[in-house]
């Protein structure tokens, strides 16, 4: 059952990245090169095998003691239920049933190309997600990029339709080239959207809201996958071995739902700038070195009210002679998606009803970085190495909590269309300062979410993509 | 018995007899006569086309697996149309990178470069120049060099 996600989620990207042109994903995912045909079918599969070693979760107290009074207070029954079932950190998603999976997680065809009789001035590029991720919780397939770009304006290219936005560099590199098999925690939870709704359940009971103000939702539509239906205006210039790019989109904030629904009547501004020095080269491998920094608003309807999100980042890659550096600051206020809590599968009554708790204000902040060093060894063989941590609701000391993620990855490139991949990560969850747990049901809660965040295990991938 | 172990004997000694004697061949050779016989060969590329670039590094490739990289000379001229093979952005920098690696000498024409207003430093650092990509060739055929224009 595709339920609520986790923190590893996962979801989408992709592009197209055709060898002749440089790492500038605006031009990838947009342009085609001079002379493309009017049509050309690609695509790619990535079968994934992924196995946790985190169990269930043991250790919630029957009490705790107040720090009130320091008189023994009971847990209730809701959270002591939990005992002995595995948190949704320690499941695969997008179906969170089990430790170990199998799965085809991404099968992504697609068609590219210029539009004859344009003199080349126009071109579009379609792929759709027939694989088992965050983007097909709800169907079996769906479109993640249909777009139609003008090339009329000198200095102003115009895509329109549903395509990547202008974020993050994991959120706008194409996955079949990524060098891990998971996002970091960091983009996963701040970019790739999760779209919620209002929830209610009298007949239930639900962990209480004991720190900064929360509500009670629940997951709507596919996640947004870093992509949007809008307009996108953008351009490259070059100087030399110097290139620099921009580009602005304005979109309609609904992920890659073509409705209004999930977000009716609201809109997002996304923009990015970025600069490169090119060593040599070009592809989605080009030797350079690229600075960049974007930024998103917008807001989001939630029952009767709408609140600002915003997202914004900063970051820089290096990639030269097989080496590669990089890293990423990005920040995020308001609509800061906290968790499903408790964070586990609906075991029923008694327990706690679990429900995605969201930080609704844009007082509510979370933010994070991402330091990455990969080093290709020999034609055929690259290690990688990952820090990423995520800190969420930064604003509120009780509320606090940290997601840091150690990736050790390797990779073999059997042909220049069939890579394998596998990844070693070490997770931790913590609660960041225990001390303000000021009452008793910051006490109860705080010290159950420490137990189940403790219970993170470490997390096996392996992968193989193919590009056809 | 014993006659089995004679010819055995017999045998192996006179195996041991050909292989000194064809060693000593090798060795007696001179060196002229080993330069001679080692196979040469030189690729044009003067169009504008990755495709045609990859196949002319493909060639190579083969030609150096097949004969041994050190029995065969391999040369890529580029000029004209072609010479954004050799720029610094460069669809096949890295396989241009690679292919030196492996003892492929690879040229941009000189004169091209001119004319396109490309210094050296707009092209890729592994590659080498020669004045005149067609007067290259024509020298290299009459060093013996195979032409193939892929």
């Amino acid at each position: 059952m595709k339920k609520t996600l986790l923190a590893a989620a996962m979801a989408a990207a992709c592009a197209h990245a055709p060898a002749t042109f440089a790492t500038n994903w605006f031009q990838l995912q947009n342009n085609e090169q001079p002379g493309a045909a009017p049509y050309t079918f690609w695509g790619f599969v990535q079968p994934t095998f992924t196995h946790n070693e985190g169990g269930a979760v043991s250790g919630i107290p029957a009490t705790v003691v107040s720090p009130v009074n320091g008189a023994s207070v009971p847990v209730p029954t809701g959270l002591r239920a939990y005992n002995g079932h595995t948190a949704l950190f320690n499941l695969v998603g997008p179906d969170l049933e089990h430790g170990d999976q199998l799965q085809i997680f991404r099968a992504r065809p697609g068609v590219r190309g210029v539009i004859p009789g344009t003199g080349e001035k126009i071109n579009y590029f379609v792929l759709a997600e027939f694989g088992n991720n965050a983007l097909t919780r709800e169907r079996p397939a769906v479109l993640t990029d249909a777009t139609v770009t003008f090339n009329h304006i000198p200095g102003a290219r115009v895509r329109v339709g549903l395509g990547r936005l202008p974020l993050g560099e994991e959120a706008m590199q194409g996955v079949q080239i990524m060098d891990y098999i998971n996002f970091t925690t960091l983009s996963d939870q701040l970019l790739n959207e999760r779209f919620v709704q209002p929830y209610a359940n009298a007949s239930r009971t639900h962990a209480a809201v004991v720190g900064a103000p929360m509500a009670m939702s629940q997951l709507n539509g596919a996640f947004g996958g870093f992509r949007d239906v809008g307009v996108e205006v953008y351009d490259w210039f070059n100087k030399g071995r110097w290139e620099y790019t921009y580009a602005v989109m304005v979109s309609q904030a609904n992920g890659i739902g073509f409705s209004d629904d999930l977000n009716p009547g609201n809109h997002d501004v996304t923009a990015r700038v970025q600069a490169s020095y090119v060593f040599q080269g070009s592809g989605p491998k080009r030797e350079d070195v690229t600075a960049y920094a974007w930024h998103q608003e917008g807001k989001r309807a939630f029952g009767s009210s709408d609140y600002t999100r915003m997202r914004e980042g900063i970051g820089a890659k290096y990639l030269r002679h097989g080496l590669r550096l990089s890293g990423e600051y990005i920040r995020a206020k308001g609509m800061i998606y906290v968790a499903p809590t408790p964070q586990f599968n609906d075991i029923g009554a008694p327990a706690f009803e679990p429900v995605d708790y969201v930080a609704l204000d844009s007082s509510n902040k979370a933010d994070g970085y991402y330091l990455d060093v990969g080093w290709k060894f020999a034609p055929k063989w690259e290690v990688d190495l990952r820090y990423d941590e995520l800190s969420k609701m930064t604003n509120s000391a009780y509320d606090e909590r940290k997601a840091s993620t150690w990736t050790l990855g390797g990779q073999y490139f059997y042909s220049p269309k069939v890579r394998l991949a596998v990844n070693y990560e070490v997770r931790d969850i913590s609660v960041v300062h225990p001390e303000a747990q000021v009452n008793n049901g910051q006490k109860i809660q705080g010290t159950a979410a420490g137990v189940i965040g403790g219970s993170i295990g470490n997390r096996i991938s392996a992968q193989v993509t193919w590009i056809f | 018995m014993k006659t089995n172990r004679l010819i055995h004997l017999l045998t192996a000694f006179a195996m041991a007899m050909t292989f000194a004697s064809a060693g000593t061949q090798a060795m007696d050779m001179p060196a002229q006569q080993a330069s001679m016989d080692k196979q040469k060969v030189v690729f044009q590329v003067s169009v504008a086309d990755p495709k045609t670039w990859n196949l002319a590094l493909n060639n190579a490739k083969n030609v150096q697996q097949e004969l041994g990289a050190g029995n065969v000379d391999v040369e890529i001229v580029v000029y004209g149309p072609g010479i954004g093979m050799l720029k610094f952005d460069s669809a096949v920098a890295n396989r241009i990178d690679e292919a030196v690696g492996d003892g492929v000498k690879v040229v941009a024409c000189e004169n091209t470069m001119k004319a396109q207003k490309l210094t050296r430093d707009d092209m890729l650092s592994s590659a080498g120049f020669v004045p005149a990509g067609v007067v290259e060739l024509m020298k290299k055929q009459k060093e013996g060099y195979a032409y193939i224009r892929p």
